[in-house]
């Protein structure tokens, strides 16, 4: 991990410790979506959909370019365009060329993950174009030029009064400080632009290979504004996120919507098969669905495989300790919590997330509630060996090891190391005190107990042990 | 990237593993629940009446048609979208209101969900989907012999019709919602505020076949 990173890392961790008002909102969201979530948990059917789940996501990745050949064929025959984008780059020149060609001026997007990754907004505003989230949380991150701070609820970090001073700013009046107020305003503001807007992006929570459909699921009704009026229909999505028949969809819309906000179904669920027929009144004239790679093949039959079987709940983000303390944007990655911990320094490299692996207690708490069976914790382990193996390390730690290493092979390089290093360690301890967070060892023991030196070594004790037993 | 290339890359890194082209290789499923037709509808009312629609059950079309009649009525609507094969003799010029322009849309249920109190509508030649997502208010028609006990056994349904599904099916369950606002549960969005269902009972006689677009008998 690099000196400076980790500063970095370090910075926007304070920032967040340092914050009350986001350290009490940012338990309240985990609270509120915990008490909806562990029922549903509970639900005798959860376990079994679960199992069935794995099954299926890890015969579709077995399989992935069987799957992927047929999806793309189905859209095709069905009346759509299909792209395939190696990387995230060609999946932003393809839908700013066709963006470009049709003279799209307004583009509404309904939430979409894998845009946020590939960073297709700036790429759309950069020739001309207007891009406007329309998930009420999206809508809240893009006017506060932020990230999504949660994979499901982008906006769970702000207060209301938070959004009331955003909004009002927008709106030029003073609107009231009140949830159905402040929601009224965006849904007013936002239908106008569904109306006007010539291209809508949406994401794809999953594709059916068998059929050639996209499936959303969504409860505000964006998803389904976004994919009918305007004219175009562009999804972005995930090499990975095929089933192969609509019946493998049963477990999965039984599973997200309880996993993500403990709800038996979500308002809406669209399978979009093509774009409207000739003779059809409404729905975009044409579709065209980009399939994204970007990392994920690199993923397929590696250790790493089972990552690409996430179904993007949010569940883990949901328990994780760590989340809970610096929230979604320490992370700084698209994905934040624990599967942006394994998922982000999969896509981009180690090289570009290296402490990520690190913001973790590895508690085990979002391998436990995972609803696709993904081993979080072990991955997040993996990836500090990987972490450790890769690079040299900084220098402290460099040398520390090779100390060690060197002592731990000499009895009486050891002895003499001991000989110097307990009354040391007695000095600093005395009292049965800490620290006091001064020192090298500041970052342990600003939080943790020095533990006090005691009695004698385990080599001492060995050979007392020896000389009582006799020869 | 070439379809072919990309298809290559994924192919390089898996293993070498013939197709499986038969369902046998498909993951099971899970056995579909068995509920008796009473209880079925009975269940699918309550979890309507869970997500907040308005349900009435009655006995015949007709019934409904009142029904939706005496609403439009009292809430004094101008207006009604809906497809044309849902008109009846009898009702004025409004019933031919732009979705995005009316302030309530009428629509018949091809399926319908007991577990989930959902309702789902395919588009058509006939039914735009802004009939049941423009308008603030929505109402479905749900013929009893429509709905099923859960999502899979309308998804088994889809299945056997793959090759023909229309451009858009839509599952509605409720109105549309959301928690963005500081975790605060507002009802209404982008989609319908209010939702509400006329249950035509079977045994009247007055159900319409299943997946017709419910025109007059």
């Amino acid at each position: 991990m690099s000196v400076a990173s980790r500063k970095a890392f370090d910075e926007r961790v304070e920032r967040a410790l340092g914050d009350e008002m986001l350290q009490e909102v940012i338990a309240e969201g985990q609270d509120y979506m915990q008490a909806l979530v562990e029922p549903a948990r509970a639900e005798a059917e959860w376990a079994a959909a679960v199992d069935q789940i794995a099954r299926i996501r890890a015969h579709t990745l077995a399989h992935l370019d069987r799957y992927v050949d047929q999806f793309a064929t189905n859209v095709e025959e069905r009346g759509g365009h299909v792209f395939f984008a190696a990387d995230a780059a060609e999946a932003r020149r393809y839908v700013s060329d066709l963006a470009q060609r049709q003279r799209a001026k307004l583009i509404v997007k309904s939430k979409s993950m894998v845009t946020e990754e590939i960073e297709l907004n700036s790429a759309l505003e950069a020739i001309g174009a207007k891009v406007v989230e329309t998930d009420l949380g999206e809508f809240i991150v893009q006017m506060a030029h932020e990230r999504p701070f949660h994979i499901v609820a982008p906006a769970i970090h702000k207060s209301l009064e938070q959004i009331r001073q955003l909004f009002s700013a927008a709106a030029g009046r003073q609107l009231e400080a009140d949830a159905r107020a402040l929601t009224d305003y965006a849904q007013g503001v936002l239908r106008e632009q569904f109306f006007a807007a010539d291209m809508g992006i949406s994401g794809c929570n999953f594709g059916v290979a068998a059929t050639g459909s996209v499936v959303l699921v969504t409860n505000e009704g964006n998803g389904r504004m976004t994919t009918t009026l305007p004219r175009t229909h562009v999804v972005v999505m995930g090499v990975e996120r095929l089933v192969p028949t609509i019946e493998d969809l049963e477990p999965i819309l039984r599973v997200l919507p309880r996993a993500g906000a403990g709800e038996r179904i979500t308002a809406y669920v669209t399978a979009i098969t093509g774009p409207r027929r000739d003779d059809e009144a409404d729905g975009p004239r044409e579709m065209h669905v980009v399939i994204v790679d970007n990392g994920r093949s690199r993923m397929l039959g590696g250790k790493y495989e089972k990552i690409l079987m996430c179904i993007r709940c949010g569940a883990c983000l949901d328990v994780c300790p760590v989340y809970r303390k610096i929230g979604g944007h320490a992370y700084d990655s698209v994905y934040p919590g624990p599967i942006g911990a394994v998922l982000s320094p999969l896509l981009d490299g180690l090289q570009c997330h290296p402490e990520l692996p690190f913001a973790s207690s590895l508690c085990g708490a979002c391998t436990e509630v995972c609803p696709a069976r993904i081993p979080l914790a072990e991955y997040i382990r993996e990836l500090r060996e990987d972490s450790v193996g890769n690079g040299p390390g900084p220098l402290a730690w460099r040398l520390g090891f090779q100390a060690f290493a060197a002592a731990a092979a000499r009895p009486r390089l050891w002895a003499a190391a001991e000989a110097v290093a307990l009354p040391f360690l007695r000095l600093m301890s005395a009292g049965g005190a800490l620290l006091n967070g001064r020192g090298p060892l500041a970052a342990w023991t600003r939080s943790r107990d020095f533990p006090r030196a005691e009695g004698t070594s385990f080599r001492a004790l060995w050979r007392r042990g020896q000389d009582r037993r006799g020869p | 990237m070439e379809r072919r290339a990309f298809l290559e890359r994924l192919r390089s890194h898996l293993a070498e593993e013939e197709p499986q082209q038969d369902a046998s290789a498909q993951p099971d499923l899970p056995e579909r629940r068995v509920l008796g037709a009473r209880e079925r509808i009975d269940l699918f009312i309550d979890r309507l009446r869970e997500l907040g629609v308005e349900v009435q059950v009655v006995a015949s079309r007709q019934d409904a048609k009142d029904a939706v009649e005496r609403l439009v009525g009292e809430r004094a609507w101008g207006s009604v979208a809906c497809a044309p094969g849902l008109r009846w003799p009898g009702i004025s010029e409004k019933w031919t209101a732009e979705a995005r322009e009316a302030p309530f849309g009428l629509c018949e249920a091809d399926w319908a969900v007991a577990e989930t109190g959902t309702v789902v509508v395919k588009s058509s030649a006939d039914v735009r989907r802004g009939h049941s997502l423009l308008p603030p208010a929505v109402g479905f028609f749900v013929s009893e012999r429509c709905i099923f006990p859960t999502v899979g056994d309308v998804l088994h349904e889809l299945a056997a019709v793959e090759r023909a599904l229309p451009s858009c099916i839509s599952f509605i369950s409720g109105p549309s919602n959301t928690a963005d606002i500081a975790s605060v549960h507002v009802v209404g969005v982008h989609g319908p505020r209010e939702v509400f269902a006329w249950v035509i009972a079977e045994a009247a006689g007055g159900a319409v076949d299943h997946g017709s677009s419910g025109h007059d008998e």
